[in-house]
């Protein structure tokens, strides 16, 4: 019997047993997830309960808050792009925008929620093996719930801004305390301004719902189209063995 | 030298008319709306940083550049017409 020098010592070590990191962004997730593929592509199994109840919480929480915060984003750039196409706002310092700055106002709406759901598209690659895909599902339903909690709040305040804000006579009310401040032909003009610019937020409430479909739908047929492909990729690899 | 380091000498050259006068300055802005926050340099510009916002945010994964790029970008295409404004506003 022979035995290497650890055991001739009578070393002894002590550890814990590793436990998944708790993600603390978006970056440090999508880290994780490349290194549970990496494992259970070569063949390793991981247990399942390996992914602890704090592992998936932390997964859900970075999804939750990289949607709410890209969602609150667009939510705020899209009242300003709807009002450059319907020519109450500037944009490129003109109110006579092309179809060129149309497209472009509206492209910086919909454009950091369509980035961000296309960086979480990326890990339908790495959706193969039981831990991969618990962490992916918990990062998707944490995105799905914040992109739902931002559309409500949205959704909700848009229509509060169109029926309470810029109701005429509150708005009114509000406007004339101002007048310590801004001349009464002033006030007039901005009272016109946002009566007419008011509409503007009941389009912009259902746009954010149209953006909030884009920010579920993308990842989730992303990660469905980039698993197939990586299981077609593993299947090949198996045939040729 | 040493005004400089004082507080008061620092918030000094801070200030822009203590450079230049107050048509000078105003003539600066004007011709940064007239030539970067307006027209075809702007809309090449806000262009070219929002697609450098998706290759370096989405292609690359460099989250941090990315925001910064879409932030720039979004600065090029409504700076010109908060600018506007205030010349509308002063005027």
């Amino acid at each position: 019997m022979s035995l290497n020098k650890d055991s001739q010592r009578g070393d002894v070590f002590l550890g814990s047993q590793p436990t998944p990191g708790k993600p603390k962004g978006l970056l440090d997730a999508i880290s994780e997830i490349q290194q549970y593929y990496v494992v259970e592509r070569s063949g390793s199994t991981i247990p399942v309960d390996f992914f602890t109840l704090a592992g998936k919480l932390a997964f859900f929480e970075v999804g939750f808050k990289g949607a709410f915060i890209s969602g609150l984003v667009s939510a705020f750039l899209t009242p300003i792009a709807i009002g450059v196409i319907e020519r109450y706002l500037p944009i490129f310092g003109s109110y006579d925008p092309t179809f060129y700055d149309k497209c472009f106002a509206f492209l910086i709406a919909i454009g950091f929620t369509v980035g961000y759901a296309f960086f979480f598209a990326v890990l339908g690659k790495y959706y193969i093996g039981e831990i991969s895909k618990a962490a992916i599902k918990n990062l998707i339903m944490g995105l799905v719930a914040g992109a739902i909690l931002k559309l409500v709040i949205a959704f909700l305040a848009f229509h509060f801004i169109y029926f309470v804000v810029l109701e005429p006579h509150n708005l009114a009310v509000w406007l004339l305390k101002m007048r310590w401040l801004i001349q009464y032909y002033s006030l007039n003009k901005l009272y016109q301004w946002l009566q007419d610019f008011r509409p503007v937020f009941l389009i912009s409430a259902y746009f954010v719902a149209f953006t909030t479909s884009l920010l579920v739908t993308i990842p989730v047929a992303g990660i469905f189209l980039g698993a197939r492909k990586t299981t077609k990729l593993m299947n090949q690899e198996n045939e040729w063995k | 030298m040493i005004e400089f380091l004082s507080i008061s000498g620092f918030l000094e050259a801070l200030n822009p008319l203590a450079h230049a006068s107050q048509a000078e300055y105003s003539g600066f802005w004007a011709m940064m709306f007239n030539t970067i926050l307006s027209g075809f340099w702007a809309r090449l510009f806000a262009a070219s940083f929002l697609i450098l916002a998706f290759w370096f945010g989405v292609y690359r994964r460099l989250f941090s550049l990315g925001i910064l790029f879409f932030a720039m970008s979004v600065v090029l295409t409504y700076l010109g017409g908060v600018i506007g404004m205030m010349f509308w506003w002063a005027s």
